[in-house]
């Protein structure tokens, strides 16, 4: 066979013929309220341009949103998927307290082509403000370590657009190449690194793309290997590590001179980086092989990899390190396992069940609980550090995949990507609340306090 | 213009309502008739959607197809009789926010030879028999495509869309298509013709990976 047919055959193993119900109530629903909204009869309806190819049609840049609010300062930040989560829960890179009693603020991102946007939530009353349109796509984020800026990475916009905090007002987009997908920010606060998934054109070679915060104009960019997926930035600010997802390699990128170092081999697709609270090791998850993932230990000072860890669960993927650098954990998600590994000794501890595809973790500041979005079973599964045990799942609904921490520590905030919804627990007695209605496809959640 | 009508009686169509665009034209006025063109077209692209990101994500991504469309329903050009490659361009587009999952089921499917996709439809049991060496490095070399030549590549291959659609679908010249399907396909076929041990595992860093070490601590 060759390989079209071999295609075919894998798109005929998928049932045809079905009408997908969910998709149907839903485009009644929307054909009902336009016929509510407006009368029918000739109402007159603007004929736009010619249709040429979706991808032009969409999006146009809508200026500045009205400032709404008062300042809100920033203390910690912890994200959910695993893009986001390898972008900024190093926590060296975590923004410091500026000003207290600064009411904290979700905010969520919201893909949707149409009207991709940020939507912040106050925490507090957990009451939805005002929208911001940041453009198509918004999947990542990071935040300058003052608190007062975050950047947003929309992926098929290629752009990377600032959002001031205090007046929740978003600033004009930065080109950022092609497809940004993760960002992560020194902790000097003066670059984001900016990596994207696709070539640029003409070019060839992956790159990432370092932006000057201080006037928000991108630097010339750098190359690194094949299909960047995540990027982590060392306490110290003076490496970045890149993970390429099609190389099973990392590159470090020294930030002083935006040059790279040498290729550290990790095995086949790494795809989320977290380095320890002192900033000794980076942690490296990797899909691995059939039998198992793995976690590849880089040690900063030499850039030099230890020998993978093996986790005892297959496509390891998403992972998050205890606040005293003691415990990282993994999400293996096609076993629904979270495999605990001691820094100390780098040694894997026995996989904890959780969810079917466990997919996002997040550790509390005090690090007591790890929490996992579960996305297939629509839970989340509380794990309890010290023990390393699972606590009862916590029902959500949807598809949770994203989840970050208040910086009180309180609250967590699950992200429901097919429900549009984001769910509070209460960490003390880890109780759902009352979900909140975001609407669209929301993907990826950072809390400021 | 349509004649004003009474809210529960829809514009009466005889027989064949019409190519996509007559259907879509009328859908301006008379938006239930949008239905039509979701039930000619949803089945299709649920599966090429269902595919590449599995059923989870493709519900969703079908709705929000259809939703955009509709929306954008006064844009589509008249001139197109058929809907196919404008909804799967919309729905390629919204695939591609899932990048990352699409991209991890390929490898799921490189590395345990067993297909997410097909496997959570459930509960049938010969669903869950390894697929072959030939089809597992098939889907290594997808997951290592550009996203852009594997759009072009599958709009084809899984949305049986011409070459010329496909240019269409992407908002991209037919030469561009063209061009991205044939290294796709150059990648695919060298992918096939590798050694299994070239294309499949490769031995993690470092020396020998510390198999279970640890566990039960």
């Amino acid at each position: 066979m060759n390989e079209m047919e071999l295609l075919g055959q894998l798109r005929d193993e998928v049932p045809g013929e079905m009408l997908p119900a969910a998709a149907e109530a839903a485009l009644l629903s929307a054909i009902g309220a336009e016929r509510a909204a407006a009368p029918r009869s000739g109402s007159p309806r603007p004929r736009g341009p010619l249709f040429a190819g979706y991808g032009r049609l969409g999006y146009r840049w809508r200026g500045w949103v009205a400032p709404l609010a008062a300042a809100a300062a920033v203390t910690a930040v912890i994200v959910g998927t695993p893009a986001v989560l390898s972008a900024i829960h190093a926590p060296a890179a975590q923004p410091r307290a500026a000003g207290g009693g600064a009411p904290a603020i979700a905010w969520v991102a919201d893909p949707r082509v149409s009207t991709g946007a940020v939507v912040p939530i106050r925490t507090a009353t957990r009451t939805v403000l005002p929208r911001l349109r940041t453009g198509p796509d918004p999947v990542a984020f990071a935040i300058t370590p003052d608190g007062k800026t975050i950047y947003v990475a929309n992926e098929t916009s290629s752009s990377v657009v600032p959002i001031r905090t205090a007046t929740r007002t978003a600033l004009p987009p930065i080109r950022s190449c092609c497809y940004p997908t993760a960002i992560a920010i020194t902790p000097d606060g003066k670059t984001a690194y900016v990596a994207n998934m696709e070539y640029p054109r003409n070019r060839l070679g992956h790159m990432v793309t370092p932006i000057r915060i201080s006037d928000n104009t991108a630097r010339p960019q750098i190359r690194v290997g094949r299909i960047p997926t995540a990027i982590a930035i060392t306490p110290d600010g003076k490496t970045a590590y890149v993970a390429d997802g099609g190389s099973g390699a990392v590159t470090p990128i020294r930030t002083a001179t935006g040059t790279t170092l040498p290729a550290i081999t990790v095995g086949p697709d790494p795809v989320a980086i977290a380095i320890t609270p002192d900033g000794a090791t980076a942690y490296v998850t990797s899909y691995g092989d059939g039998r198992s993932g793995w976690v590849t230990p880089i040690r900063t000072a030499s850039n030099t990899a230890l020998p993978a860890i093996r986790t005892g669960g297959k496509i390891t993927d998403a992972l998050a390190i205890t606040p005293d650098g003691k415990t990282v954990y993994v999400a293996n998600s096609a076993s629904g396992t979270v495999t605990p590994i001691r820094t100390a000794s780098n040694t894997a501890l026995r996989p904890i069940k959780t969810g079917s595809d466990p997919s996002a973790i997040a550790i509390t500041p005090d690090g007591r609980t790890a929490y996992v979005t579960n996305s297939r079973t629509g839970t989340v599964t509380p794990i309890r550090v010290a023990s390393n045990t699972a606590l009862r799942p916590i029902k959500i609904g949807g598809w949770p995949s994203a989840i970050a921490i208040t910086p009180d520590g309180k609250m967590a905030y699950v992200v429901s990507f097919s429900s549009g919804m984001v769910t509070p627990i209460r960490v003390a007695s880890n109780t759902a609340l009352r979900a909140i209605k975001v609407g669209g496809y929301p993907k990826a959640i950072l809390i400021t306090g | 213009m349509a004649e004003p009508r009474g809210m529960l009686t829809p514009e009466p169509v005889s027989g064949d309502p019409g190519d996509d665009a007559t259907v879509i034209a009328r859908s301006l006025d008379d938006p239930e008739q949008f239905a039509v063109v979701f039930r000619r077209h949803a089945p299709d692209i649920r599966r090429y959607v269902v595919r590449r990101l599995g059923p989870g994500a493709a519900d969703d991504v079908v709705a929000e197809t259809f939703l955009t469309a509709f929306r954008l329903r006064s844009r589509y050009s008249r001139d197109r009789p058929d809907a196919r490659p404008w909804l799967y361009g919309i729905a390629t587009n919204l695939v591609g926010r899932h990048r990352r999952a699409e991209v991890r089921q390929y490898r799921a499917l490189a590395r345990t030879g067993l297909d997410p996709v097909t496997e959570s439809f459930a509960d049938r049991a010969d669903a869950r028999v390894s697929a072959g060496a030939e089809s597992r490095r098939l889907a290594a070399a997808l997951a290592g495509l550009p996203a852009g030549h594997r759009n072009a590549l599958l709009l084809v291959a899984w949305g049986d869309l011409s070459y010329e659609q496909a240019a269409a679908a992407l908002g991209v010249p037919v030469g561009t298509v063209r061009s991205r399907i044939s290294r796709a396909r150059a990648r695919l076929r060298q992918a096939l013709g590798a050694a299994p041990a070239q294309a499949g595992q490769q031995a993690p860093a470092g020396q020998q990976a510390r198999a279970g070490q640890g566990e039960g601590q």
